[in-house]
């Protein structure tokens, strides 16, 4: 588990991204936007990150100019147990030097959903997919398809891919994308039964995140009571309840986010954490949705392909093995209580949210993220890739001594924002 | 909301305020306007009524009204008044003081002049100073329309409803202007103007006219130009996203 490469780091030297520039001005000219998506420069401080990247050992990663990084976004969740996990890159190297995508699944499918309904409690049968979009989207079919119902609520300003029905973007939508669409606030069970009120016998699931885990905000926890509330209100009214664990699954419990917190939803998705980047995603369902489910068509040209996989079951037994979740919790609440120690000393009131595995910090009293743009930019320049807007993510492969190395780094960091904007 | 009411306000809200700015920096506008003292409005059943107000070759646009006209185009329908801005013909609207026929004359000549810089100029080779004037008319019928869009249009409702209350955007062109600022307020309604505004909710910096040029030609892939500091963006930039995504849409109706 205790990265190999751990080392203090050097004096700060300014960072060269010019290669990184390079390749996104060639990028520029052949794809529309260079980079797009979550990890378009655009959403972080462009010019103070990198673009491309190379390789990556552990927590770490290095970009095109060589500038090596303790990664906290790990790959946007999907890197888990560390980039290049031997154990996890010899089962998928095997399936790829076998064929990798055949006519058919191989025997990993069965073994992996075997494996995904020992694990998530509530769950009787698994099917997979490559993002985690894939599954969202779908589940809100096989609800449509069990119920017999057009509408779908969702949580206001959680994120579930790119489907036209959830897309945080703007180009290319008409009106009738979201005619079924419906939001509440998160915690708010009032706000949901007003939906279920409104619409009675009309909807036909309820997707939601485990936590609330907004883009340029703060993430907020299930209050007391809510969980349960959601569930009883799907059960009145006869609506699937549908977890979408893509972010945050197994990076609280192996069970699922829904033991950590305590409810069993009717379908959960999973993705980010399953296979360690590899690209797969899953969807865990109840007995009572089975038929349903088979009758919604689900695939796609890689969909059943072998080396996902078997990295999926050799990542799988790995964070069982090293308690994963326990480790990265521990980790990141290092770096949460860490950071609002150190921002204290130079008087900023520092905001941390969401559990230590993936963790949010900010700076308070401020709402439009400039002090936090500098002071991620200006730490992230230090080798320490924070986003700042974009709740973080742990790995099992974070050490105490990269979190206290970047502690170092964010105290250089809090001196700039201290002296650019005062406290 | 239809389509031509919808279009009726942009024409009224956001492109007949450029007239001020014309007059402020063409010679010809100015020479047109000399020893004009008189308050000119336009208006249609159930919309917005502006007045430009002309004072010996200096003009002030107010969207609301602000003194008694001298001279009033009033127009039956959205679509009426749009055939005007769109130089299609219209069936002769109701004006008061129609015994100024000179002042109607030189309101048409001025208007050319307003249409030069908004359209006349495009796909031509400019020398700076003309090209930060079309920009600078542009980019106010940008601004201005995205405000327009963002009150009225169903179509980008929900996008406007994502924009924060309260929340400012500065648009700003270095090194020197034209800026702009865009505005919901607390209580939910939308608005633009010129220059900037202390401690905005998020700026969005052109680093030279050329790449606001390209902005309001519809020729910048924004992300590609965020990636190479070409456009800076600093605060909450979800906003630029919503103001961006709303002023896309003005092209649609003024195409």
């Amino acid at each position: 588990m205790p990265s190999k490469t751990a080392k203090k780091p050097a004096a700060y030297k300014a960072p060269s991204f010019a290669k990184n520039k390079e390749y996104f001005l060639r990028a520029a000219k052949v794809i529309p936007g260079a980079i797009y998506g979550h990890q378009t420069p655009a959403i972080t401080v462009p010019g103070s990150y990198p673009y491309y990247a190379t390789h990556g050992e552990g927590c770490y990663y290095w970009d095109v100019d060589g500038n090596r990084y303790i990664d906290y976004m790990c790959a946007y969740g999907p890197m888990v147990t560390g980039y290049g996990n031997p154990i996890v890159e010899a089962a998928a190297q095997k399936e790829f030097a076998k064929g990798n995508c055949y006519n058919h699944p191989t025997p990993l499918m069965v073994e992996l959903a075997e494996t995904l309904v020992d694990q998530i409690k509530f769950g009787d049968w698994a099917v997979f997919g490559k993002n985690g979009g894939d599954m969202t989207t779908w589940c809100t079919l096989v609800a449509r398809e069990a119920t017999g119902r057009k509408k779908i609520v969702m949580c206001k300003g959680e994120y579930h891919g790119i489907g036209a029905w959830c897309t945080p973007g703007h180009g290319g939508l008409i009106e009738e994308d979201r005619m079924h669409i419906h939001t509440f606030k998160w915690n708010d069970l009032a706000g949901l039964r007003a939906l279920f009120d409104k619409y009675p016998g009309q909807i036909a699931g309820v997707i939601m995140t485990p936590f609330h885990h907004p883009a340029f905000g703060d993430s907020e926890m299930p209050a007391p009571g809510f969980w349960p509330g959601v569930r009883k209100l799907c059960d009145d009214n006869g609506a699937v309840l549908i977890l979408d664990d893509v972010r945050v699954g197994w990076r609280l419990s192996l069970d699922g986010s829904n033991e950590y917190f305590g409810f069993q939803p009717d379908l959960a998705c999973y993705c980010k954490a399953i296979a360690n980047g590899y690209p797969l995603s899953a969807t865990v369902g109840r007995d009572s949705l089975k038929n349903a489910a088979a009758n919604v068509y689900l695939t796609g040209s890689y969909w059943n392909s072998a080396a996902p996989m078997a990295a999926a079951l050799a990542n799988i037994k790995l964070l069982k093995k090293q308690n994963g979740p326990a480790h990265m919790i521990k980790m990141g609440e290092r770096l949460q209580h860490g950071l609002v120690a150190r921002g204290k000393a130079f008087g900023f009131e520092m905001i941390a949210s969401g559990p230590g595995s993936i963790p949010f910090v900010r700076f308070g009293e401020e709402s439009n993220f400039m002090r936090q743009q500098v002071f991620c930019a200006e730490v992230t320049k230090r080798g320490h890739f924070i986003h700042p807007h974009h709740n973080w993510f742990l790995s099992t492969c974070h050490t105490e001594d990269d979190i206290d190395n970047t502690l170092d780094a964010a105290e250089e960091a809090f001196k700039i924002v201290k002296k650019q904007f005062g406290e | 909301m239809d389509r031509e009411q919808i279009l009726a306000r942009l024409n009224l809200l956001a492109v007949l305020p450029v007239m001020a700015k014309v007059v402020g920096f063409d010679e010809e506008a100015k020479r047109l306007t000399q020893g004009w003292n008189a308050t000119i409005q336009f208006g249609f059943l159930g919309g917005p009524t502006v007045q430009l107000k002309f004072d010996d070759g200096a003009c002030r646009a107010y969207r609301q009204p602000a003194a008694r006209a001298d001279l009033s185009f009033w127009f039956p329908t959205a679509k009426m008044l749009n055939n005007m801005f769109s130089g299609k013909g219209f069936a002769l609207p109701l004006i008061n003081g129609f015994w100024n026929i000179k002042l109607i004359k030189g309101f048409t000549a001025l208007s050319k002049r307003m249409e030069h810089y908004l359209k006349g100029l495009d796909n031509q080779e400019l020398d700076e100073q003309t090209a930060l004037r079309v920009l600078e008319c542009k980019l106010a019928v940008a601004t201005w329309g995205t405000a327009v869009l963002a009150e009225y249009d169903p179509h980008v409702k929900d996008i406007a409803e994502h924009i924060p209350a309260g929340g400012v955007a500065n648009i700003v062109v270095q090194p020197s202007g034209p800026n702009f600022f865009f505005k919901k307020t607390s209580a939910g309604a939308f608005l633009a103007g010129d220059g900037t505004v202390k401690d905005p909710t998020v700026e969005l910096i052109f680093s030279s006219p050329t790449i606001a040029f390209q902005l309001v030609n519809g020729k910048l892939d924004a992300m590609a130009a965020l990636g190479t500091g070409d456009v800076v963006t600093r605060g909450y930039v979800l906003m630029v996203d919503d103001v961006s995504a709303i002023m896309s849409k003005i092209e649609r109706y003024l195409a």
